[in-house]
């Protein structure tokens, strides 16, 4: 029993400390904000989920930079180079096309806005006119 | 360069050009991958052809085409083509194509030519860019094998479900029924013939008793994943199975033998079929930062059931000596052709670490036997194989690795890639290293 109880606490404590920090915010375009949550942004852009509440999805990517790999290593729980390969690996075995990449967080803010049901992230920096901001509780 | 080849090579080019934005519509990609290989090793001939002098016949060619051509409706294809030393010789191939309809994230459907779901790595095996190492774990993911493993031609139901309300993580699934082809002078082939091929037997009157597969046919392939997130962020557990109904027709290589049998009664073909046979895997994987460390144990089971009577051919001595006069003496050659029993197991652990952008470090331990008592008596019950791998990432689209494996064993070395096997086993090393080197190109 106690060592089920330690594992337990370890489980948990594992669980709590590795929530995400957030250093990047998440926008969203015709999604409703409150279906959104650190799980489910995790799973869209995994490819493990489609929808958001009723909402079928889009996600996009920035192609580097600190801003990318803070969301991969905050949300996603990947590295870059892990990101990569795991949607390599849904490409090459048809279950999966590799996201859409922007090059800036300008653009894609701008892809965000011109499609409903986009989902992205960008760093504290970047205006964010005419998409919605989510915060990841 | 024949046909099939050239094709490829026009396929990739107009990859190629396309590549800066692998989108030529807004929902239609390509993608492709090129890889070369060399392989040497110190003794024993493995894989790849003559790999005791070196050997370049290591390579794997595929490009597919996909859309999304309703919201919840995705189809793609994908050729593959690659060499693999008497594998392959870069003929094109279908390696998947199919029609993807996912209704819901918890229950999506697949109809055509889809990878196996089996282990965690087996669907993108052949993709090189996708892992640290050159050579996956030779035991759990046997090249032998690859013809039964590769693809299923069905139908394949899967989805996604949170197993644990409140908590992260989530249980992937699939289920998938069909079956699969068998190309001659395929990888199940080559290692059947060189299995039971066997020189001349003096307790059967000098008759060879080796077979030649003649033909193999996959009545039907059923099987299921299931892959686990569990909360514990970065650890996933999985398992797999699969069940063969198969038919294998070999032919004795001894003409003679092979009349002789008839002549008794016997088919003209030795027919062994199977419904029970089963690879299973199962494993755990977990990544902690740029670390990866993954572990996963294979079983393949299986009883093959012959339609061969078990007959005692009573024959006239001249017809295996000619110095003895005709009806001077009798010879008695027992054919029991009985069932037969395979009792695979594997199992590897191992581990990666992402250095920098640029540079990764893995290693893993990998244990094969071919008993089911998973015994070392013999070098040819087993084969144990530690190697290190290091991978540069050139670019974003390139990579390099190279690769060192010391191996103890030959259990799953091939005796047509290694003629002595089939003479004298002593002339064979037990104790080898094999080196790899192998750049890859992505789009």
């Amino acid at each position: 029993m106690k060592k089920i109880t330690l594992f337990a606490l370890a489980l948990t404590v594992t669980v709590v400390t590795s929530l995400p920090a957030h250093a990047a915010k998440v926008i969203v375009n015709g999604v409703d904000a409150g279906s959104v949550n650190a799980e489910v942004v995790k799973n869209v852009f995994l490819g493990k989920a489609t929808k958001i509440g009723d909402t079928k999805v889009s996600f996009a990517i920035l192609a580097s930079g600190p801003t990318h790999e803070a969301f991969l290593d905050d949300v996603v729980g990947k590295s870059p180079s892990q990101f990569l390969s795991y949607w390599r690996k849904l490409a090459f075995s048809g279950k999966g096309s590799m996201p859409e990449e922007f090059g800036s967080e300008d653009a894609l803010v701008a892809f965000v806005k011109s499609t409903p049901g986009a989902i992205a992230y960008i760093g504290d920096g970047t205006a964010t006119d005419g998409v919605t901001v989510v915060a990841l509780d | 360069m024949n046909g099939s080849i050239r094709f490829l090579v026009a396929a990739l080019a107009l990859c190629v050009t396309l590549a800066p934005t692998t989108t030529l519509a807004q929902d239609v990609a390509i993608h492709g991958f090129a890889s070369q290989g060399y392989l040497r090793s110190s003794d024993n001939n493995f894989l790849g052809g003559n790999t005791a002098d070196g050997s370049a016949e290591y390579q794997e060619f595929a490009f597919n085409i996909s859309s999304n051509i309703e919201d919840n409706l995705r189809v793609g294809v994908q050729f593959f083509a690659r060499d693999l030393g008497p594998l392959g010789n870069n003929e094109i191939e279908l390696d998947w194509a199919f029609g993807d309809y996912r209704w819901q994230d918890e229950l999506g459907f697949r109809v055509g030519r889809f990878k196996m779901p089996y282990g965690f790595y087996n669907e993108t095996a052949d993709f090189d860019a996708a892992r640290t190492a050159i050579l996956m774990p030779t035991g759990v993911y046997d090249q032998r094998f690859r013809d039964l493993l590769v693809a299923v031609n069905g139908i394949q139901t899967y989805g996604r479900v949170n197993v644990i309300p409140g908590m992260s993580g989530g249980l992937d699934y699939t289920a998938f029924y069909g079956t699969t082809g068998m190309p001659a002078d395929g990888s199940v082939d080559r290692t059947f013939d060189a299995e039971y091929n066997s020189l001349p037997n003096p307790a059967m009157g000098g008759l060879s008793t080796g077979t030649n597969l003649q033909s193999a046919s996959v009545n039907s392939v059923a099987g299921g994943s299931l892959q686990w997130e569990t909360p514990l962020e970065g650890l996933r557990l999985g398992g797999s199975i699969v069940n063969y109904d198969v038919e294998f027709n070999f032919a004795f290589n001894d003409p003679m033998l092979s009349g002789l049998y008839q002549a008794f009664g016997g088919p003209s073909t030795l027919n062994f079929s199977t419904q029970n046979t089963n690879f299973s895997v199962f494993g755990a994987e977990y990544t902690w930062g740029d670390f990866v460390f993954a572990a996963e144990r294979s079983i393949w089971k299986g009883t093959f059931n012959s339609n061969a009577p078990s007959i005692v051919a009573q024959v006239d001595a001249n017809l295996l000596d000619s110095n003895v006069p005709p009806g001077m003496a009798t010879v008695d050659i027992p054919l029991e052709i009985g069932s037969d029993k395979v009792n695979y197991s594997s199992w590897y652990t191992q581990g990666s670490y992402r250095v920098n952008d640029w540079f990764e470090v893995g290693s893993y331990y990998s244990i094969y036997y071919s008993n089911g008592d998973r015994t070392k008596d013999s070098p040819n019950d087993y084969q144990q194989d530690i190697s290190i791998s290091t991978r540069f990432d050139i670019s974003y689209a390139m990579t390099f690795k190279l690769e060192a494996h010391f191996i103890e064993g030959y259990g799953q070395i091939l005796s047509d890639l290694n003629p002595t096997l089939m003479s004298d086993r002593s002339e064979l090393s037990d104790s080898w290293t094999m080196f790899a080197a192998k750049t890859s190109f992505v789009f």
